[in-house]
């Protein structure tokens, strides 16, 4: 008895992460290991008869199916476009409002707004511009006489995916300037002063003082802006849905669309398994490539 | 220059250049805002920003066939329930794995970590199971319940390096007079835990308020639909069997700008919330 007593006081804390725990292994981490079973079977979530398949989800994933081939191209375009170009802009941005000017906050504000939107309302907003009669962007190249260049924007093999990056980058410029600018306001003044004795100005200061300083953060927004891009959903749904022909498919979208359209979760889990593994895999080589550097601000 | 103000080349440079992509970045939002007060039908006419004559009459047909009281209150039900179930579960969590010891609580703590890469997208099959299993469909605990799962890791996080900043003296004197653990959280612990607190409500509030995508899986009913879903569905609620994109825009008005008022009156946290978020999630 005096045991079991000594034992629960000393594991006391555990009481309180009890509750925590067990929502979070409720609705996380025990349907994913349904989905890992489920992905054996083909069922379509309903009815009761499943019947059992083994890896056949997954060799015809890898090997046949050629939407998911065209998902995770995108996934691969939307990843290296957005992180190339919102660590540069991002940080050349937050390195312009870093400058002692008037007015910062209301540019600041100007970027941000859209990271506070809804994904739905960005959705409809850039849906509008880019309709391709009435729509502002092919209206206005048609003004200025560049009526070759005008596209119907969200019906295009060639072209959806790339307009619907578009739009993510305009929906997340603000949080990377926002985070870039916190981390570059914690760079002492005096690096800098240093740099300028030593006869350093503007680009160097920043190549040679801030862009180093900063670099836990900028990986720290690699590893997010990464998942992000491996889990792109809402754009694509808003936008195109993944059309014309899967065209504009991503890995998410191409989940939902067996999953709640065609019925076809059996093969939907077995996706979401893999889009997970390449999560933890991205996460894992991350994390090692930061491995004994402490992320500071 | 005209007031005499010193400036130089490099400035003025520096304010062009924010000047010009501060613009773009506002320009659709022009747009949206400038459509939403166009007479209905006008914005396939008139291509410009300026409105010909102002129509307020599209707030209301808007108001009325989104049902926007409805949707706002829904919002608001599955976001506060979500914000305040995260806040209670995270750091009586965060602050056992601060303050006390038990078996493997470091793996345990792992387990929360490993979920800040876990996006709804990604588990929308597994949710919508464990949500047929427990039969919740078409209620609001089939959303509360993965907002507060998909929260609970980063709210830990930043509870936790919260909690460990606390001087734990406060705690010792405490514990002399008979305090229990759960009494030191609850009353000493929390209070102090305020600011942090707020960087959780509002960062994981804006993400529940914002999200569309559970309540579009997880619910049928039109009763339960919240704002973005209720954007989403407004299409075929017009009489005709679609809407006018004037009065999409005018509900795209009113669903906006209370949350940009929210954020310029919170800017502070909010900026202090994301980077916390971005720095160590």
């Amino acid at each position: 008895m005096q045991r079991v007593a000594r034992v629960a006081r000393a594991n006391g804390g555990f009481f309180f992460i009890l509750p925590g725990l067990v929502v979070y292994l409720g609705f996380i981490a025990w349907p994913i290991i349904a989905t890992l079973y489920n992905g054996f079977f083909v069922w379509d979530g309903i009815s009761p008869d499943r019947e059992f398949v083994g890896l056949d989800h997954y060799v015809r994933l890898l090997t046949k199916d050629r939407a998911f081939r065209l998902s995770i191209r995108n996934n691969v375009y939307w990843a290296i476009i957005t992180v190339i170009s919102l660590s540069i802009s991002g940080f050349l941005f937050a390195w312009l409002l870093n400058q002692r000017i008037r007015l910062r906050n209301t540019y600041r504000a100007a970027f941000f707004l859209p990271v506070t939107a809804s994904l739905v309302v960005i959705g409809y907003t850039w849906e509008f511009i880019y309709q391709p009669e009435v729509g502002m962007l092919n209206h206005t190249l048609r003004e200025f006489g560049l009526e070759n260049l005008t596209r119907i924007w969200l019906a295009d093999p060639d072209v959806t995916i790339f307009a619907i990056i578009v739009v993510s980058l305009w929906a997340s410029l603000g949080f990377w300037v926002v985070v870039f600018l916190a981390a570059l306001q914690a760079v002492p003044q005096d690096l800098y002063d240093c740099a300028a004795v030593d006869g350093a100005t503007g680009f160097r200061q920043m190549w040679h003082v801030a862009v180093p300083l900063t670099m836990g953060t900028t990986r720290a927004l690699w590893i997010l802006g990464l998942i992000r891009s491996i889990n792109a959903f809402g754009l694509v749904f808003l936008l195109s849905r993944g059309g014309p022909y899967h065209a504009s498919e991503v890995i998410a979208y191409q989940i939902y669309e067996l999953a709640f359209r065609t019925n076809h979760t059996g093969y939907a889990s077995a996706l979401s398994v893999l889009l997970l593994l390449i999560s933890a895999v991205v996460t894992i080589f991350q994390l090692l490539l930061m491995r004994g550097r402490r992320v500071r601000l | 220059m005209v007031f005499g103000v010193k400036v130089s080349r490099k400035s003025v440079l520096t304010h062009a250049a924010l000047l010009f992509f501060a613009f773009i970045m506002i320009f659709p939002w022009l747009i949206a805002l400038s459509t939403g007060l166009k007479a209905p039908g006008e914005s396939a006419l008139n291509r410009g920003l300026i409105p010909w004559e102002i129509s307020f009459g599209n707030f209301v047909k808007a108001w009325v066939i989104a049902d926007v009281p409805l949707l706002a209150l829904n919002s608001f039900v599955v976001t506060a329930a979500s914000v305040v179930a995260i806040l209670f579960l995270a750091s009586l969590a965060a602050y056992g794995f601060a303050r006390l010891d038990f078996a493997f609580k470091e793996p345990f703590y792992l387990l929360f970590l490993a979920g800040l890469m876990l996006q709804a997208a990604a588990i929308m099959v597994p949710l919508y199971q464990v949500n047929v299993t427990f039969k919740l469909l078409d209620t609001y605990y089939a959303m509360i319940g993965p907002y507060l799962a998909l929260g609970l890791p980063f709210a830990i996080l930043i509870l936790r390096g919260f909690f460990e900043g606390l001087p734990e003296e406060i705690e010792d004197a405490a514990l002399i007079d008979g305090a229990t653990r759960f009494t030191i959280y609850w009353r000493i612990m929390l209070p102090l835990t305020r600011p942090a607190l707020a960087t959780v409500a509002i960062f994981t509030g804006l993400g529940t308020w914002n999200d569309f995508l559970l309540p579009m899986l997880m619910t049928s009913k039109p009763g339960l639909r919240t704002m973005p879903l209720g954007l989403i569905l407004f299409e075929l609620e017009g009489s005709i069997g679609f809407v006018l994109h004037e009065y999409r825009f005018a509900l795209i008005i009113m669903m906006t700008v209370p949350l940009i008022i929210v954020f310029l009156l919170l800017q502070r946290q909010f900026m202090s919330g994301l980077t916390a978020g971005a720095i160590k999630g």
